[in-house]
């Protein structure tokens, strides 16, 4: 068996990670859950994670700074970026810095779920996935 | 894939410049000859067609306005289900018009370029720019009456090029090297809306079969449409909306927002 997806998700709404941790646990993934910018900063800078879920808005911190030092630390870890606050310019700028993807808030967990399982294919990882599950 | 949407005054320029391009990333190509299909698809006269593309409703063209709105919705329909399909390039359909804030798509204006008309005599010449300032108007007024968007507007374009002062290769350099940005790329986010935006014309076209003054907005299966009728009418026409839309494939949940036709109302109390 290969070894799970390792994932930190960061959302400072309690009610995201506590929805997504058993959604992404349910493809076989790891999940460390962060509502505090800082302290998943300081997790980072301890650990290299495959992927890194997070959320734009949010105090102290936001998602594009979280991104960039992802980014430079860590160039093969894969960066979703979610917001309730999509706006193409956000996203065209998420991607320019390096975002693996970007989904706007509301989701179905399926929804990143099958971009979860696009990252881990392309870090060579497989996810057992139904894509044509996913709805519109 | 990204999308490139072309929009231009000179026809022979952009289709010379989508086609570069298109060969060069072995992209799709979207243009005027997909009213063939959309006209057989949708059981509508080809050449009524392509005239509802370029002009306004007239009773002496024999075009009502209900039945343009009706083409130009299966038009924006089709265009947008073959968007979602796969990245290509895009001339001749008016996508510029309907086809908003995708970040995968880039949508650009190419101005200018008459100058390979070579006009040795001064009145032709005159007379040449008084065309091209003519049809530019026309395809104002066109562009205001089908989208209420001014096709000439920049905002509505991620990059306006002047063909004066660049050539046709450049041009085909600067949008392929541009489409590779990454700022391009399709994301999940991009997808949805480009997806939401099919529904809401699949709902639209639907509804102008036999409904008319119809606005639709769609986001993750949620479908807002607005219309409006006299007061008398508005149970009847909300619960037509209902039924129509009901028969729609991808539609989760449907909101009518009804509002009174003051027109009608104020003619009808005159009466």
């Amino acid at each position: 068996m290969s070894k799970p997806l390792e994932i930190l998700l960061l959302d400072d709404e309690a009610i995201v990670g506590k929805r997504l941790k058993p959604a992404l646990g349910k493809i076989g993934c790891k999940v460390e859950v962060f509502q505090d910018p800082a302290l998943a900063v300081k997790r980072i800078s301890e650990k290299e994670f495959d992927i890194v879920v997070t959320d734009i808005y949010m105090d102290g911190m936001d998602g594009m700074q979280i991104l960039d030092l992802v980014h430079k630390k860590y160039p093969r870890t894969k960066i979703i970026m979610i917001t309730g606050y999509a706006m193409i310019s956000l996203a065209r700028e998420s991607m320019e810095k390096g975002a693996f993807d970007f989904i706007a808030k509301p989701f179905k967990p399926d929804d990143l779920r099958a971009v979860i399982a696009k990252a881990a294919k392309s870090l060579g990882s497989s996810i057992q996935f139904d894509y044509n599950s996913v709805s519109g | 894939m990204p999308v490139l949407i072309l929009s231009s005054e000179n026809k022979e320029r952009e289709r010379e410049i989508a086609e570069k391009i298109a060969q060069k990333l072995s992209y799709t190509t979207l243009n005027e000859q997909f009213l063939n299909r959309i006209a057989d698809k949708h059981i509508l006269e080809r050449k009524k067609l392509g005239n509802a593309m370029g002009s306004t409703p007239s009773i002496l063209k024999r075009m009502s306005e209900k039945w343009w709105h009706y083409s130009l919705s299966c038009v924006e329909l089709e265009v947008l289900e073959q968007l979602v399909e796969d990245g290509c390039v895009c001339w001749g359909l008016s996508a510029h018009l309907y086809v908003m804030v995708i970040s995968h798509v880039l949508k650009v204006r190419l101005i200018g370029g008459h100058d390979s008309i070579s006009q040795s005599d001064r009145h032709k010449k005159d007379r040449h720019k008084k065309e091209i300032v003519r049809q530019q108007r026309n395809r104002e007024r066109w562009s205001m009456a089908a989208f209420n968007r001014k096709e000439a507007d920049p905002g509505l374009y991620d990059m306006v090029i002047n063909l004066d002062q660049i050539q046709t290769d450049e041009v085909v350099n600067t949008l392929t090297t541009t489409l590779g940005y990454q700022r391009f790329k399709a994301m999940t986010y991009s997808t949805k809306n480009l997806k939401d935006q099919a529904l809401a014309a699949r709902v639209k076209n639907q509804l102008l079969k036999s409904l008319t003054d119809i606005h639709v907005q769609a986001q993750n299966g949620t479908v807002v449409v607005t219309t409006s009728s006299v007061k008398r009418e508005r149970l009847k026409k909300i619960e037509k909306v209902k039924e129509i839309v009901g028969h729609v494939k991808g539609v989760g949940y449907l909101e009518v927002h009804w509002n009174k036709d003051i027109m009608t109302e104020a003619a009808m109390s005159c009466r």
